[in-house]
């Protein structure tokens, strides 16, 4: 039987979780909105709605490696130290993991949103579609610094239109979120 | 790969890409489906296809300082490049690396013969066998069209283990002669027809042989091969219902034996008790994975492709070792990849005074010299470009570089002069001298292998300045000249470039830079790029007249504008009627005017100059096709004519 109560907790953290990831507010060389925390948000999410969704046990080993590296960059500038620079490697890993993981946290939320919304509603194609626009624009991300990070004068306008994309995926993904928590908060009404 | 560094420059960075593989597939296992799993080795084979070291770049880990390092022990100072990732004995082996080399193309050799015999014993041990019974035929025939597969030739062999299909171009299916098959094995090897696995089988068998001394990448074609077991599975376990799933299971756990497991062009189902216990693994996690998986399974191998082969290019130096030895493998594995980026870091070794800089960008005949001498004396000062000229002072360091008249010289090669300020010369009092010195030397930078070098064409020299400045010309150095000749002048116009790198320093936590102070930086960036490139031009005239004519002549002005190739003499020239001051714009037209002195013979009326910076510095240099010129002769316009350029290049 659904929890409301840890299904609307669990979405509560997952759209947090998202602020911290998406936006990057930094206060000198550190960052105020750290990514790290992001994770530890997701993390506790999944534990609040794997019961409802029993795969979203699957990317808590990844989420728990993503904590760690995002915590390690961002304590390492403090200590004059750029690591995601000095670990092709590592990055490498980091960023294709990554990619999985944004993809089947939002997959596992569209079939939560399945279960929990009206019948009448599309919320679960609308997350359906987010996480793959929000995997494209990740691609493109990815793609674009490596090949076009070299020519300086291209890469203005395509960080720009990146940008661009990247703000209003991750704003649509959060409105989507924030209806998927009205729709809990609705279903735990009616019960 | 020609010699052995080649190989091991390939191999560690099919090395790094194999290891990074694992970890994903690691962390991915049970999360993304067998058909990625298997697809994702495309990208180590990819890897394994590609020259390691391509355009200067490195995977994942700055292999070349590894095998520089190496050869820097062995005191081996030639290039190491990869043309093409095969091995090939160029010439007879005399050393022990050369031995060493041969000793692993020999290892190729034989396990290349090794798989072509077992191939050959296994389509010998088929020769004889004869064709099923018409209603297997049928059987398999049917099984075949259900599943939409092109048929191919059956036989039946007398104490085979178990099916298989062999033969990439002709392919063959072979049943046990003596048992029934049950069509769950017969359905996974008619997959293995519909998807021409044999010949991803020839592929990995290639690659294990070319790679036959390396134990990770010997692992890897393993795991590739079971992947593609797994990979047929999945397809099997798509196309059965509930229980026939689990007697697939079933049937594989029945199978340990591993008769035909590595023969190239085969696939046999039983692939050994290891691999098959992994593939139940796989089985028992099986699940139909929904269509959007494809779209992260895809994203991730391209990510993976772009992150690979795009590479990184090595433009730190360390040159902090305490070894020397390992100092100059670090410069060596650090190559120039641009000729500004060459130009600088030439033009940093002489301000640092450092001899590492200069084997990032020196030529591969000077290699073992700078390195030999910089191991034996053991400090990076030991040698470096213009040491052995004794400068009267030494370099001004903060007013940077300039690289005169670069001009194309040749295919990928160019040569201009690099000019160098130097400091003030002092009295006893510490008074400054009013005279300027620069250093000068004539440089020729050109492409070798992947590299830029530079190679001097003279000595380092010093000349006098009449400006303070090398920013925007120097008269002391060469142009090129443009020439005509009107009422009794002969007007000339002398052009210079001057490329610049920018290297002011960027420290966002250095309060000077943040005042505008911005140091010159001294750190060579070996993939530089050219910011600016200066078009200095100035005028003079030389009266060539009668004697007779010339006390009429009170005052001659000049304006000129550049004439490019299409286009047609502009009418918005300059006026040099009157002005005593030159004036100019950023086209590259430009006026001056001056009063002339009774002794006016065949005396040069310098006339001005100007500059322009509105071309691309990174492309080649386009030359006006002439200088339109106006003569004014008494604030009058005289004469209209065109300056051509002397045949001779500027030097």
């Amino acid at each position: 039987m659904t929890d409301c109560g840890k299904l609307y907790n669990g979405i509560t953290k997952a759209i947090w979780g998202f602020i911290f990831l998406y936006f990057d507010i930094n206060c000198g060389a550190v960052s105020i909105l750290p990514s790290f925390v992001g994770y530890i948000l997701f993390l506790s999410a999944i534990r609040d709605l794997q019961e409802e969704e029993r795969e979203l046990a699957l990317l808590r080993t990844i989420g728990i490696l993503l904590t760690v590296w995002h915590f390690i960059v961002w304590v390492t500038p403090l200590f004059s130290i750029d690591i995601a620079k000095q670990s092709g490697f590592l990055t490498t890993i980091v960023a294709l993991i990554n990619l999985y993981f944004q993809f089947q946290f939002l997959t596992n939320i569209a079939s939560i949103a399945a279960k929990v919304q009206p019948e009448d509603d599309a919320l679960y194609t609308r997350l359906l579609k987010l996480r793959t626009a929000q995997t494209v624009m990740l691609t493109c991300m990815l793609v674009c610094t490596r090949i076009f990070s070299w020519y300086t004068e291209v890469w203005v306008y395509i960080s720009l239109a990146l940008g661009a994309v990247y703000i209003i995926v991750s704003i649509s993904i959060m409105r989507a979120l924030w209806l998927l928590r009205r729709c809990v908060s609705e279903t735990a009404r009616v019960v | 790969m020609f010699d052995l560094w080649g190989f091991l420059l390939q191999t560690l960075t099919d090395s790094g890409v194999a290891a990074l593989l694992l970890i994903l597939k690691a962390l991915l296992r049970d999360k993304l489906p067998p058909k990625w799993h298997f697809a994702v080795w495309g990208v180590l084979g990819i890897a394994l296809l590609l020259p390691a070291g391509l355009g200067g770049r490195y995977v994942l880990f700055h292999w070349q300082f590894i095998v520089e390092m190496l050869k820097a022990w062995s005191r081996d100072y030639s290039a190491t490049r990869v043309l093409f990732p095969i091995p090939v004995i160029t010439a007879f082996p005399r050393t022990t690396t050369e031995w060493i080399f041969a000793g692993y193309v020999l290892g190729v050799i034989v396990s290349m013969v090794k798989y072509a015999v077992s191939y050959i014993r296994l389509r010998h041990t088929l020769r004889g066998a004869a064709a099923p019974c018409a209603e297997t035929v049928t059987h398999i025939e049917i099984l075949a069209a259900v599943h939409g597969v092109k048929p191919c030739r059956i036989i039946e062999v007398p104490n085979l283990p178990s099916a298989f299909v062999c033969g990439v171009f002709r392919p063959i299916l072979a049943l046990p002669a003596d048992r029934d098959v049950d069509d769950k094995v017969l359905l996974h090897e008619l997959l293995h027809l519909k998807y021409k696995d044999t010949f991803w089988s020839v592929v990995i068998c290639l690659f294990r042989c070319l790679h036959w001394c390396n134990p990770l990448l010997r692992y890897c074609a393993n795991l590739a091969a079971n992947d593609l077991e797994a990979r047929c599975d999945q397809r099997v376990l798509e196309r059965l219902q509930g229980e026939a799933r689990r007697d697939y299971g079933q049937i594989l756990l029945s199978m340990a034996n591993d008769r035909f497991a590595k023969t190239p062009a085969s696939t046999c189902m039983n692939n050994g008790g290891k691999n098959i216990r992994k593939r139940i693994e796989a089985i028992a996690r099986f699940k139909l994975y929904p269509v959007g998986m494809r779209l992260v399974s895809v994203c991730v191998i391209l990510v993976l492709i772009c992150s690979l082969f795009v590479g990184a290019q090595a433009t730190k130096l360390y040159d902090t070792s305490p070894s020397m030895r390992v100092s100059v493998a670090s410069a060596r594995s650090t190559p120039c990849t641009t000729p500004a980026g060459a130009l600088d870091t030439y033009a940093k070794a002489m301000f640092a005074q450092n001899g590492l800089y200069w084997v990032m960008c020196a030529p591969q005949s000077m290699q073992k010299e700078i390195a030999n001498w910089l191991v034996v004396k053991g400090y990076p000062a030991a040698i470096y470009p213009g040491r052995d000229v004794d400068l009267p002072t030494s370099l001004d360091v903060e007013s940077g570089y300039f690289i005169y008249n670069l001009t194309p010289c040749g295919k990928h090669a160019y040569e201009g002069i690099l000019a160098v300020r130097l400091m003030e010369q002092t009295d006893n009092r510490g008074k400054p001298y009013e005279r300027r010195l620069a250093a000068v030397q004539n440089l020729r930078v050109e492409k070798e292998n992947t590299r830029w070098v530079v190679v001097p064409l003279d000595d380092v020299k010093t000349i006098e300045l009449s400006n303070n400045s090398l920013a925007w010309g120097c008269s002391e150095l060469p142009g090129w000249t443009y020439t005509g000749t009107a009422a009794d002048f002969r007007a000339d116009v002398t052009i210079q470039t001057v490329h610049t790198v920018d290297n002011t320093k960027s420290d966002p936590n250095d309060l000077f830079a943040m005042m505008g102070f911005t140091p010159f930086d001294t750190t060579p960036i070996p993939n530089a790029r050219f910011d600016e490139i200066r078009f200095c031009h100035s005028s003079c005239c030389t009266y060539v007249g009668s004697q007779a004519q010339k006390a009429n002549i009170q005052r001659i002005g000049l304006s000129t504008a550049p004439v490019y190739e299409g286009e047609e003499r502009p009418d918005d020239m300059l006026s040099a009627a009157s002005s005593d001051f030159g004036s100019s714009r950023n086209d590259g037209a430009s006026a001056g005017g001056c009063e002339v002195s009774d002794d006016l013979g065949q005396q040069t009326i310098e006339l001005g100059g100007g500059g322009s910076n509105n071309f691309d510095p990174n492309k080649t240099i386009e030359f006006p096709i002439y200088y339109a010129a106006d003569l004014y002769i008494n604030g009058e316009l005289a004469a209209k004519t065109e300056l051509y350029m002397q045949e001779e290049a500027a030097k």
